[in-house]
């Protein structure tokens, strides 16, 4: 989104993520004030959750972010095996967060803690696994742009950068959900 | 085109560094009760560099990238007020 792109055909993209966002703000604030309502249970079961595990989420969505990143001004600078190269990199780091969120989980169902545990396991498995459909979304997509990008067709940018984008906006809605459910316990 | 990878290369370094002082710093007994704050304002920061760097929305027209900005800082003073309130009253 240089200065030449100011005036590029993007808002429809941009205005999905903002709403998108948007809707998970509402979200957070819906769990603050249940959180509030019980407030030793959300500490109590937040110390029940691997906050290790969701570091390494963490660093593993911004290191992809990263990269998708990159992927973006190679392309623009018509270095297509380039931007493929970083687009396959950052699937592949992705990748490792499914695989985290797995063992997560199977840690979280092996100790009984399910969605019907408490409010706080409710919000817990609402809040990650909403994010896990807009992760598979992502890496979907992502997916489609590493082939969309090969033969450089009409529109291959537009692909490139919406996708982008929309990996960017999974990485920026993890952002505040670690911290959110993870850092519970730390009080 | 070297300027977007060093930048970017940067962004990187302080997306880590403020994730693991994030993590760092809520261990911190004496800073237990804020915990929560600490994180959100460094959640924040994080998701403002994402949204200025790699969403790229610094070269962008003012009017993409404030609402941007005004979600974030709204997120995390929501969620830091609902937090001190529910611990001091």
């Amino acid at each position: 989104m240089v200065a030449d792109d100011r005036h590029a055909k993007l808002p429809g993209i941009i205005v999905f993520i903002l709403a998108d966002i948007a809707s998970f703000v509402l979200f957070f604030i819906v769990f603050m004030a249940e959180r509030a309502k019980q407030l030793d249970v959300f500490v109590q079961s937040g110390q029940h959750v691997n906050v290790t595990l969701g570091l390494i989420n963490t660093l593993i969505l911004i290191t992809s972010g990263c990269l998708v990143a990159l992927a973006v001004p190679s392309a623009r600078n018509g270095q297509i095996i380039l931007a493929r190269r970083f687009i396959l990199g950052a699937l592949a780091v992705g990748a490792l967060f499914a695989v985290i969120k797995g063992v997560e989980y199977y840690q979280k169902i092996q100790a009984g803690l399910l969605v019907d545990t408490n409010l706080y396991f409710t919000f817990y498995y609402i809040f990650t696994g909403l994010h896990f459909v807009h992760y598979v979304v992502g890496m979907t997509l992502l997916t489609l742009v590493y082939f969309k990008i090969k033969h450089q067709s009409s529109g291959h940018f537009l692909w490139l950068h919406s996708g982008a984008l929309y990996w960017h906006m999974v990485d920026l809605l993890w952002i505040f959900i670690f911290p959110l459910l993870y850092f519970q316990g730390a009080r | 085109m070297a300027r977007y990878y060093y930048t970017n290369a940067i962004i990187w370094a302080l997306l880590v560094i403020a994730t693991l002082f994030s993590f760092e710093a809520v261990s911190f007994a004496y800073l237990h009760q804020h915990a929560l704050t600490i994180a959100m304002i460094f959640a924040c920061l994080k998701a403002h560099l994402i949204a200025q760097y790699f969403m790229e929305l610094r070269d962008a027209p003012k009017p993409w990238a404030i609402p941007f900005n005004a979600l974030f800082i709204v997120a995390t003073l929501a969620i830091a007020g609902i937090d001190a309130a529910a611990a001091y009253f």
